[in-house]
């Protein structure tokens, strides 16, 4: 199969392109950073011999979306990876941190899935997987901007699924909690709850190759998460998450 | 971003302040700004040499550079583990050509610490399979080493500690291999006399090693089961998949006494029946046998363990280690693995190695193990022999100085010229070193 991955060069899109990569997939990589997407390239077709194609890419740049999509339509699967966690109080004050966070977490998400989605959905054939987040199943104090953003796209994800059913298209929202990655090096992770890249990798392909609909990462958050969201609202706003 | 960090040991922990490497660029901004920082892969070494102020994480720069068939060398980017080297070179009939007792270890980790494996006596340390690596200096320039260029830096890098710069990929040769298993030879030692001999007689095998059992005493004191092994011949590249166990949590201190420790030693002396056993073993079971159980660094509870490994020049070997032995039995406080091998010469200056016996102990942390550290230290130096700084959380000035003596001289000389600020520090350094 082909595969396109937006995002490319975060932790587990590494790790999941070289899970991929060692089952004998193809590989179209976007990324910003064209060294670290040169290091990947050569990486993959050093270890497993892969047919793999890096392309810098900024999912800011709506300018290059036709461009792209024209290039790489003809995908087996797309998996939107790229995400950007920012922070909260800066951009409750700050227009630019605000924007981006959306953009690059919701609204360019949706812009540049629309296109392949209708490709999809014309050819009776595809795959879409978005990686969303368990901060958007409830907003928290901490980092609602984000958690919104995330939320949005989940549920864009759950209607694009409903709608692609009829046509064969399968919809995959992926939700991890914490993973050890560099979005993360900042902050201090609670060890028991915390992920690794090769793991989330792992259950994501699991996840394509069952062709699940929503995936927790790691499993239990789909429980953990049902809990906090039964919290009635008028406790859950006295704590402090 | 500050972390609770140890290492494999879990003790000492500290707090420090950790970033992990994407891109060279970042690591040259890093340098620029900090002092006191050193690198630091999967944190496999068991005291304080990848422990720091700051500290550059290495394990998310793990890319593969390139493959020359005809050469036999694989480039990798420091971050890279011998794991990941084994899973692309068994496959197509390589293995590594110098591998210490676990493949959790990074490159860059490697030749910061020289690491030797079973074939030491015949194929050396790991400088021996490192045609070249690159290294960034406290000046952010990066510079190509090998034995031809820069040669001095090369060197002393290995068995160097990160202490010299960082180093970003190497060049590594790999051996040509014709099956995953190994043609095993077990034989039993009654006393520490035979399996010295032993040593002797089967010194052309490229594996040796032996368990030891450190609780025995008087006419059994030193007694052993040398084990040998060379690649096998049988044509089978097959990796099978290799199931994990783990220390899910720490197990209380108390599991680990000295009656569970003489249990085991003896059900581990004792499983082997006959004088020699003759048998095939996946490479896995025999070079990393402690892999396959995932954070076994657990099984000495939360106050964590040190190892204490020493080397004795040959001649002293057998005096030294039987003294060492008699110490640790009276003690009581047996080692759970205790592990014997003869060394070969070693051509890095500033490593641990050289030619004579080397044996390993681990010990949970605890008063009365560290004073019986104290104790050995002193035969040790009485003896001429040094510790592995790798392994060593604890050791005083005094025996680092006489173990490495004028290497060390040169070292810290060599290390004055490139690095004149001292911006590359362990805890280690501090320690014994500045």
């Amino acid at each position: 199969m082909k595969f396109l991955i937006v995002g490319a060069n975060s932790d587990v899109a590494k790790s999941l392109s070289r899970l991929l990569a060692s089952k004998g997939n193809d590989l179209i990589l976007l990324s910003r950073d064209r060294s670290e997407l040169e290091l990947q390239e050569n990486d993959l077709k050093t270890r497993y011999n892969s047919n793999v194609i890096v392309e810098p890419f900024d999912i800011l740049d709506v300018g290059k979306f036709e461009e792209i999509f024209t290039k790489y339509k003809d995908v087996d699967c797309l998996i939107y990876v790229a995400g950007y966690l920012g922070d909260n109080q800066i951009a409750l004050n700050s227009l630019e941190e605000s924007d981006r966070i959306m953009r690059v977490n919701y609204l360019n998400a949706v812009l540049f899935i629309n296109k392949f989605a209708l490709e999809f959905e014309e050819r009776k054939k595809g795959i879409i997987v978005g990686f969303s987040s368990v901060a958007g199943d409830r907003g928290k104090g901490s980092n609602f901007i984000y958690g919104s953003a995330k939320g949005g796209f989940a549920i864009y994800l759950q209607g694009l699924r409903n709608k692609l059913f009829k046509s064969g298209v399968k919809v995959i929202t992926v939700k991890p909690g914490f993973i050890d990655t560099k979005m993360t090096e900042n902050m201090k992770l609670p060890p028991m709850l915390t992920s690794t890249p090769e793991k989330v990798a792992r259950d994501v392909y699991g996840a394509i190759s069952k062709g699940k609909d929503i995936k927790y990462t790691k499993w239990f958050w789909r429980w953990l998460m049902l809990i906090i969201c039964l919290i009635p609202e008028r406790i859950f706003k006295k704590l402090n998450m | 971003m500050k972390k609770t960090l140890s290492g494999w040991g879990l003790y000492p922990t500290v707090e420090a302040d950790v970033s992990y490497i994407k891109r060279e660029e970042n690591l040259k901004e890093i340098i620029r700004r900090k002092n006191g920082l050193i690198a630091r892969g999967l944190g496999r070494s068991y005291g304080d040499s990848s422990l720091a102020k700051y500290v550059v994480d290495f394990s998310k720069f793990s890319y593969f550079l390139g493959f020359d068939e005809e050469k036999n060398l694989l480039k990798v980017t420091a971050g890279v583990s011998l794991s990941e080297i084994l899973d692309f070179a068994i496959q197509r009939g390589y293995f590594l050509k110098i591998t210490p007792g676990t493949k959790f270890i990074t490159v860059g980790g490697a030749i910061a610490s020289n690491v030797h494996g079973k074939n030491h006596h015949k194929e050396g340390s790991f400088v021996s399979c490192v045609k070249s690596f690159r290294m960034m200096l406290a000046n952010g320039e990066i510079v190509n080493c090998s034995r031809e260029e820069n040669s001095e830096l090369f060197w002393y890098s290995f068995g160097g500690m990160g202490l010299l710069g960082i180093i970003l990929d190497a060049e590594i040769e790999l051996k040509k291999i014709n099956s995953v298993n190994i043609d095993y030879k077990g034989i039993k030692a009654k006393d520490l006399e035979e399996v010295f001999s032993l040593f002797e007689e089967n010194h052309s095998y490229t594996y040796s090693v032996a368990w030891i059992d450190c609780l025995k005493r008087g006419k059994y004191l030193g007694r052993s089961i040398l084990m040998l092994g060379e690649h096998s011949d049988d044509k089978n590249l097959v990796q099978k998949r290799d199931k994990k166990l783990s220390v899910p949590f720490f197990l209380p201190s108390f599991v680990l006494n000295r009656l569970s420790i003489k249990t085991f030693n003896s059900m581990y002396y004792n499983k082997q029946i006959g004088k020699i056993v003759v048998k095939k073993v996946n490479y896995n079971s025999f070079f990393y046998p402690l892999d396959s159980i995932l954070n076994w660094n657990r099984m000495y509870g939360k106050r964590g363990f040190f190892q204490y490994q020493f080397v004795l020049s040959k001649k002293e070997s057998f005096d030294g280690l039987k003294e060492i032995l008699e110490e640790i039995s009276k003690s009581g406080y047996g080692s759970f693995l205790a592990v014997l091998k003869l060394f070969g010469k070693e051509k890095a200056p500033f490593s641990f190695p050289m030619e004579g016996y080397t044996l390993a102990l681990d010990f949970p942390v605890c008063k009365e193990t560290l004073q019986l550290a104290t104790n050995l230290d002193k035969i040790v130096f009485r003896y001429g022999g040094r510790l592995y700084l790798s392994k060593d959380s604890r050791m005083g000035r005094d025996i680092f100085l006489n173990g490495y003596r004028d290497s060390f001289k040169m070292f810290k000389s060599l290390k004055h010229r490139v690095d004149p600020e001292n911006k590359f520090q362990s805890n280690q350094w501090r320690r014994l070193m500045e």
